[in-house]
């Protein structure tokens, strides 16, 4: 009994040792060309150069700090801010109807350290998903609701520094 | 028989052993996938930070200078922006440097003139490097008010 138990165990690690072998072997050579950006990477860092040069800063100033939850196509969307933006056409148009799922993390510094809130949420998104970020400065003479819940960090005129996370798949 | 047994122990002990292993390194795996997803390169940020930089310097010196007409000598203005700037900048490295980036900027030239209306000239240097990008750029404008 034992020695038939013996040399099952000897075979299954012979398995393993010839499989690891085989699997370190086949990864050792490169096999494929080296990875360069796919139609989806290039296609969401256009959305957000375009969303980055103004509207993103401008809907951010009137959020009022409740989570959207379903991207810019839910009812929450509209809710969550004190004022008309152009962020959730942009949205809609260039990744909800594009079928992609985003959310969106902002950061702000507090007291020296840093905290994030969720903006959009739309999930847990998968590994291969595409990770952005955007540096959005708030100064005091900007005026908007993000003022009441994010404190003005700063003794220059500069308000508060914007970390805004942007992570975005297929659905 | 005794000799078997032992052979059998040791066989058992040392499967376990790569049983655990593969499950470490698995959820290692799946842990920092899930933490990292795949990011779009250093270009993007090294564009995305030239780009920061030249609004940046455009609507603080127009605010600061039409929000304090009586104080408009080139000191204060140059004074106020450098102020913003440290404290932009030392934001900015705080938070790429959560994302394992380097990035190092400095203001090179910023010169104000008060002739009737008032002009800037501004020179900016960014360090940036990843690991896998190395870059030095310099950033430099004019912005008439």
């Amino acid at each position: 009994m034992v020695k038939g138990q013996t040399f099952t165990l000897e075979a299954v690690l012979t398995t393993v040792i010839v499989f690891a072998t085989v699997f370190y072997l086949t990864i050792s050579f490169p096999l494929t060309t080296p990875r360069s950006y796919t139609l989806d990477e290039i296609y969401v860092r256009d959305v957000f150069n375009l969303i980055g040069n103004g509207t993103l800063k401008e809907s951010l100033l009137c959020w009022n700090g409740e989570v959207i939850y379903g991207g810019a196509i839910s009812e929450d969307f509209n809710r969550s801010f004190t004022c008309s933006t152009k962020l959730g056409y942009y949205l809609r148009t260039l990744l909800d109807n594009e079928s992609f799922a985003y959310n969106i993390y902002v950061t702000f510094i507090s007291n020296g350290t840093k905290r994030e809130l969720k903006f959009i949420y739309d999930g847990v998104p998968p590994p291969n998903s595409i990770l952005l970020s955007r540096i959005v400065p708030i100064y005091d003479w900007d005026k908007g609701s993000i003022k009441n819940f994010i404190p003005d960090e700063f003794e220059s005129k500069l308000y508060n520094v914007l970390y805004v996370r942007v992570i975005v798949w297929r659905v | 028989m005794e000799g078997l047994r032992g052979q059998l122990i040791l066989l058992s002990g040392f499967i376990m052993l790569l049983g655990c292993l593969t499950l470490t390194i698995l959820l290692n795996e799946y842990v920092m996938t899930y933490q990292y997803p795949y990011d779009l390169s250093g270009v993007d940020v090294v564009k995305s930070i030239k780009f920061l930089m030249k609004r940046f310097m455009e609507e603080t010196f127009e605010n600061i200078t039409s929000s304090n007409v009586s104080n408009e000598t080139p000191t204060y203005i140059t004074s106020n922006l450098t102020a913003i700037f440290d404290d932009l900048e030392n934001s900015l490295e705080f938070y790429y440097r959560m994302e394992g980036r380097y990035v190092d900027l400095e203001v090179k030239e910023i010169d104000v003139t008060c002739n009737g209306s008032v002009t800037m000239r501004y020179s900016i240097s960014i360090l940036y490097d990843d690991g896998k990008l190395h870059s030095f750029e310099i950033v430099e404008g004019e912005v008439i008010v």
